[in-house]
């Protein structure tokens, strides 16, 4: 594999995002923020400690599919820009292999968690390990029995959707959802790491 | 530099991963993230969800900007409230201008917003109120600068760009019963 990680994270970790004159931050096909990650992980954990627990299923597929969505748009429109034709393109050997590695590189970089691809199957299963998230954090002491990583989970399905789902369709319409994620381990239940593993739908 | 420039620092913790925004960990998210989220508290009637992640923004924003004033001593309305326009801008959320401020109410005008205009590149227009968002953050932006605590304001939002208007229009009302006196 050809894909530098490491490079990959110091160069796009650098990336100045800030709201420009209008107070938007327009880049890689969407507006983008930068809000401190405690708003999401409050309301992702606040609402999900109150549903009853006949619906708690539902609302944790509906924070997961933010995050699905989120990650299909934006994922592609990362792997289309400006900085990754720069940056992680010229390492790309094995695709689209590779470009799943970059891309949870650049997940990386811009702080979603610290993951790794740790088995691919290509097409078919892919599981990923993250020592480090911020949906982690809602954990302090202890350990839940409810795993919190939506983000990560919907997201790593979604590059599995853009790697092997079709052609992009910015509608949604096809190519999303054609992967679905499951988290198995989380730092916030007291495991060493999160682990997600995406396998088709 | 005058008190009222925003300063934030930003930084990055290779070790973990994770960007800082003056110390809080602060992470990237695109419209359609906020958008998704802002439909799933408009679709959990049952635990009013909208007011839920109203003040889930509120308490962060009034946790930034309580910070801020106090690290930086800001103490002056003026200047806090302009510290709160430019925070909002340099995150993404939009160009907010407070259009008056006093103790028992104020009105913002956000002349561009991340939720609304997000919201419409994702879905079209609504008929209804979506800144759940930034009526949280006006809450904070008016307990903070007047020193009072969280849940001491409540906002409204009487127009807004995803429901046709040219720009939003954020009410702010002190509910306490002594004015935060």
């Amino acid at each position: 594999m050809a894909i530098d990680r490491e490079r990959i994270i110091n160069e796009l970790s650098k990336l100045d995002v800030k709201g420009d004159h209008t107070g938007l931050i327009n880049g890689f096909g969407v507006f983008i923020q930068q809000l401190p990650a405690m708003i999401w992980t409050m309301f992702s954990e606040r609402l999900t400690r109150a549903v009853p627990e006949d619906l708690l299923e539902t609302a944790e597929w509906l924070l997961v599919d933010a995050a699905h969505e989120c990650g299909y748009h934006t994922g592609y429109g990362i792997i289309t820009s400006e900085e990754w034709k720069a940056v992680v393109e010229p390492m790309i050997e094995n695709a689209p292999e590779d470009i799943l590695h970059g891309a949870f590189a650049v997940f990386s970089a811009w702080g979603w968690a610290k993951a790794v691809i740790q088995e691919l199957v290509p097409g078919e299963k892919m599981v990923i390990r993250a020592d480090d998230y911020y949906e982690a954090d809602v954990v302090e002491y202890g350990q839940s029995g409810k795993m919190s990583a939506y983000t990560l989970t919907g997201v790593a399905a979604a590059f599995m959707d853009l790697a092997y789902g079709g052609n992009y369709d910015p509608t949604g319409v096809t190519g999303l959802n054609t992967f679905m994620g499951k988290q198995t381990k989380g730092i916030e239940c007291g495991d060493e790491y999160g682990e997600i593993v995406v396998t088709r739908a | 530099m005058a008190n009222d420039t925003l300063r934030l620092r930003h930084a990055f913790d290779k070790e973990r991963c994770r960007h800082e925004i003056n110390g809080l960990t602060a992470v990237l998210h695109c419209h359609h993230f906020a958008s998704l989220t802002t439909q799933l508290a408009n679709d959990c009637q049952l635990l009013d969800a909208k007011k839920l992640l109203m003040q889930c923004a509120e308490d962060t924003f009034h946790l930034v900007l309580t910070d801020y004033y106090q690290q930086n001593a800001i103490t002056g309305i003026e200047e806090r409230l302009h510290v709160g326009e430019q925070y909002f801008a340099e995150v993404g959320l939009g160009k907010l201008k407070v259009s008056y401020a006093g103790p028992y109410s104020g009105e913002v005008v956000l002349e561009h917003s991340h939720l609304d205009e997000g919201w419409i590149k994702k879905w079209g227009r609504t008929d209804k109120p979506i800144n759940y968002v930034g009526c949280g953050f006006v809450c904070a932006l008016f307990a903070a600068a007047y020193n009072r605590n969280r849940r001491e304001y409540t906002a409204l939002e009487l127009q807004s760009i995803a429901r046709g208007a040219d720009v939003s229009v954020i009410r702010v009302m002190d509910v306490t019963d002594s004015g935060g006196k």
